[in-house]
């Protein structure tokens, strides 16, 4: 389930599009579904929405292609390009947004930690107590976690991501998993 | 299963989108570091003039004047405090966009551009640099003085007991002081006259007299200062004065809290 993308594979790519720009379509069909993964997951857009920013992302990626350096992750760049795009529709909509929606098995994986609770996901209502409190999450921390735990990013590529320090993306993450945790005291975790 | 790879490549063939070329990625990149290489002294001389005017206004004998609160705060250089600040603010946010900005927290980076600045103004006012631009934006600047509250002009109110310019002539109990707009002023001075000992009241001499009108071209002095200040430095020299003529007096030991 945690996704982890190859980078000298992607530099290729990157390396083929600039000449042939037919290339381009590899590269979207490989991140397409990570990229709004990621916008539903951190904003609670509906998926068609979520495809239409998503759109805009690759768009403006594949313009600012001469801009990527090539020392870095291509799926680093790409999330930061999505990080801004997603941020800046959140800013515009987050009053009609819903809810972040995780499957189950994300949810368990994302407090695989903190709570004993894998077993018990398999209950509706649970999962739902569970949503609610990712939901209440501030963005930020929001988008860290599933940075950090569903997308495996180390903290570096996180930095790079959401253009914060790395001990700021530490404490990010810490803060977000306290707020996660407090959030649930109220439920039967 | 989403596939939105065909709308994509659809939309860039139909509208004709290409890449940006990278010379524009590597020009905004030389313009972003080029901006804050020169913005920082910038900055600093920024800095430097808005002390080197706050000094030169001479604020311990604004305090002895009616009106000193509305005095200091209509002598303070905004324009040149504004400008530092704004400028400030532009370098944290430019550096920021570099490629390496945001791995380092704002605070280090505030920190670096406050010392940075700080000791290249400190630089720039002892060697008498901003002095000399000051003096040098003050004569050659066209409405300088109506942004910037240039000493010359704040040190011009004969009603409030200031007035400044250079002495013409001296005898032993007054002199012929040509203000900055060249009007004439009979100094009247005597033993009680506050002059602090480092100043020759020679001719050529430029001065600053706080005293009180007692006529329509005529002023008594409590206390005369060199305008001045900070001489001798590298971009400043002490400009000597041949036909300068020592005034025969006793000079009194300067005490400025006397006022």
């Amino acid at each position: 389930m945690p996704e982890k993308e190859g980078s000298n594979e992607d530099i290729v790519l990157v390396q083929m599009t600039l000449e042939n720009p037919a290339i381009y379509t590899d590269l979207v069909k490989k991140y397409e579904s990570k990229i709004i993964n990621y916008i539903v997951r951190i904003s609670g857009v509906r998926r068609e929405e979520a495809e239409d920013i998503a759109q805009e992302i690759f768009l403006k990626a594949y313009q600012n292609l001469n801009a990527f350096d090539q020392k870095r992750k291509f799926s680093s760049w790409l999330f930061s390009i999505a990080h801004n795009e997603t941020i800046s529709y959140w800013r515009k909509h987050k009053k009609e947004m819903g809810m972040p929606d995780l499957e189950d098995d994300e949810i368990a994986y994302l407090l695989k930690d903190d709570f004993d609770i894998k077993e018990k996901l398999d209950e509706k209502a649970l999962k739902e107590e569970v949503q609610q409190a990712i939901n209440k999450l501030d963005f930020k921390y929001r988008e860290v976690l599933q940075l950090k735990y569903l997308n495996e990013y180390s903290y570096e590529e996180i930095s790079d991501i959401i253009k914060k320090p790395v001990n700021t993306v530490g404490t990010l993450i810490n803060r977000a998993k306290k707020q996660l945790k407090k959030e649930m005291e109220g439920t039967n975790l | 299963m989403t596939n939105i790879s065909d709308k994509i490549n659809e939309q860039i063939k139909k509208n004709d989108i290409k890449p940006r070329p990278k010379w524009r990625y590597t020009f905004s990149e030389v313009l972003l570091w080029s901006l804050l290489i020169i913005g920082i002294p910038i900055i600093a001389l920024a800095i430097a003039l808005s002390w080197e005017i706050t000094v030169q206004q001479d604020f311990r004998l604004f305090m002895a004047m009616p009106g000193r609160v509305l005095n200091m705060l209509r002598a303070l250089p905004y324009f040149w405090l504004i400008l530092s600040l704004a400028l400030a603010i532009l370098a944290f946010v430019e550096f920021r966009k570099t490629k390496q900005g945001y791995k380092i927290k704002w605070h280090f980076i505030v920190i670096v551009i406050l010392i940075g600045t700080i000791l290249l103004a400190a630089l720039f006012y002892y060697t008498g640099l901003t002095q000399y631009i000051e003096n040098k934006l003050e004569q050659h600047l066209p409405g300088y003085h109506r942004v910037v509250p240039v000493p010359h002009m704040i040190w011009m109110q004969p009603d409030a007991g200031t007035i400044a310019g250079i002495i013409g002539s001296v005898s032993s109990d007054s002199l012929i002081l040509i203000d900055w707009n060249g009007d004439e002023w009979e100094v009247m001075f005597s033993r009680e006259t506050m002059v602090p000992p480092e100043l020759e009241l020679l001719q050529g001499g430029k001065i600053r007299v706080i005293g009180e009108r007692i006529d329509e071209d005529e002023i008594e002095a409590f206390g005369i200062r060199p305008w001045d200040k900070g001489k001798n430095k590298p971009f400043h020299p002490e400009q000597p004065n041949p036909r300068g003529k020592k005034l025969n007096i006793e000079i009194k030991e300067y005490q400025p809290s006397y006022y």
